[in-house]
Formats: C-alpha cells, structure tokens, sequence
C-alpha cells in the first residue's frame, strides 16, 4: 500500500475511536491531560500530536461526557482532571458493544479469505 | 531575540493562540491553559533544559495549525471560504450604474452565498426607501431646491448607503464563524 494511502487509513481509524479510547483510559479514575496523553501514547499510531487531545478533552466536557476538578499538584500549578460522567460511562459502554460485535464480523471476513 | 527555551515556548503558545483566534474565547482558553499546562510538565520531565530537547517536546505536542484544525472540526467550525468574493465585488461596483446597473446588482445580491438573507432584504428596499424620502423632502421644502436637482441627489445617496451597508456585511461575514448546535 502506498505511505498515503496509510496515513489517510490511519486518521479515519483513528477519528472515530479516539475519544472513547479516552472515555476509556478514565473509567477506572480521574486523570490530567499529560497523564492521559502518555497513556494514549502507549497504543501506537492513536495519537501523532500530542496537543490534538485538548480539542478533544474540550469537546467531550462540553457534551457532557467528562467533567473536569482542578486539584493541587505535588510539584506545580493545579491541574485539571478529567472524569467520566453517567453519560459518558454509557457512551463508553455502549461504544464497547459495538467494537465488540463489529472487530468480530471484520475480523471473520479478513480471516475467511485467508482459507483455501 | 536570543532563542532560549523559554522564549520557544512562548512563541509556541503565541502561535496556537492566533491559530485558535476562530474558535469561542472561552474554548481557546481552555484549551491554551490545557496545552501551557501540558508543556509545564513535560519541561520539568525532561533530562535537559536545551534548546534541542525543548524543540523535540513542542515538535511532539503538534504543529499549531494541527491543534487548530482538530479543535475547528471537533466543534464544527468552519472559517468562511476565503477566495476572493467577486461576484460580490461585481454587485457592489455595478450598483452604482443608475438604473440598469442596480437592477443588474440585485440579481448579483440574490444570487450571493455570502450575504444573508435579511442582507438581501435591506440591500434591495434600501435604495427605493432612500430614495423616496429624498424626493418627498423635495415636495416638501419645494424653496430648497427643484425636483430635478433631488432626484439625481437622492439616487447616489441610495446607491452610495446601500454600497456601504453590504460593503460592511461583506466584511463581517468573511470573519464569521458558524458553530454547529
């Protein structure tokens, strides 16, 4: 495949899991922006720009996904946490059901023309 | 200037703030004390305070423009399309052409994406309206001067309102933003 044509796969993956992959990283606990960018960081390829994630983190406390606390730091100014909402712990949910039965009807497909 | 790490920072947020300058302001706020926070950190995580090391932290956090385009799309901001109006141009330059030219002007002003709807309203009743008070100041104050002096004085005054009025619109809406609900 060429580099493009990649990339531009990439992105469109990328667009549509991006915030619930961050609704995720927060079901357990509250987290900052810098914490959740380094746990984003460990998926390869989900984020190239860090600082794309704050539109997103902006977005989601606007629709009512996450709310945000500031709380003291042990070394600087307070940060900001995130944490999910009883809206935002259904999109999630209702965001794992459907990854569920969807990465399974594709992965059937992709492994069905690998047989003979 | 001498660049230093600090003053790479700085111009690293100056950068992404005009970026933002399209987006509300309580958003480009949230989003630059999200980013300056975010830079703090991983400053005070990094091994070295050089310049090569601060030029690779702002090189991972993202072209400002990146950021900018990401926040525009997450919030359904769309800049006004910046190709020259001309059609636009065209309508304000042929109004005021007496007569033929400002009906051709009203074509050209209802056919416009750019004006709105209420724009078109007053840009067409604007000159008639204008017009006609000036000729019914003529009746009225006959010693100021005759009918044939008012009529030539009332169109260029209609034609020359309307030109700045949607002259005016043109301006504000190429500065527009529209947010999606």
């Amino acid at each position: 495949m060429v580099p493009g044509k990649r990339d531009s796969l990439i992105t469109q993956m990328r667009r549509g899991t991006l915030e619930y992959c961050v609704l995720a990283l927060l079901r357990k606990e509250p987290r900052y922006g810098f914490d959740l960018v380094r746990g984003l960081g460990d998926v390869d390829g989900l984020i190239t720009s860090e600082g794309t994630i704050y539109p997103l983190l902006s977005r989601l406390r606007r629709d009512g996904l996450v709310e945000t606390t500031w709380q003291e730091s042990p070394t600087g100014p307070p940060r900001r946490y995130y944490e999910l909402t009883p809206a935002g712990r259904r999109a999630l949910e209702m965001f794992t059901q459907e990854w569920n039965r969807f990465t399974q009807a594709v992965d059937r497909l992709l492994t069905e023309g690998e047989q003979p | 200037m001498k660049t230093t790490p600090d003053t790479l920072v700085q111009r690293y947020l100056k950068d992404l703030g005009g970026e933002l300058r399209s987006l509300p302001g309580n958003r480009r706020r949230e989003i630059m004390s999200e980013v300056e926070g975010h830079l703090a950190e991983a400053r005070s995580a990094l091994a070295t305070d050089s310049e090569a090391s601060i030029r690779a932290m702002l090189e991972q956090m993202g072209d400002p423009t990146e950021i900018a385009a990401e926040a525009r799309e997450r919030f359904g901001i769309r800049t006004a399309a910046s190709s020259t109006p001309w059609l636009e141009i065209a309508a304000l330059l042929v109004l005021v052409v007496p007569f033929a030219g400002w009906l051709a002007s009203l074509l050209m002003l209802w056919l416009s994406q750019v004006w709105s709807r209420r724009d078109k309203v007053i840009g067409t009743v604007f000159g008639p309206v204008t017009g006609t008070i000036v000729v019914l100041v003529s009746l009225l104050f006959p010693s100021v001067g005759t009918g044939l002096t008012f009529v030539p004085l009332g169109a260029v005054l209609a034609a020359a309102a309307t030109v700045v009025y949607l002259a005016v619109r043109l301006v504000a809406s190429s500065r527009q933003v529209v947010e999606a609900p």
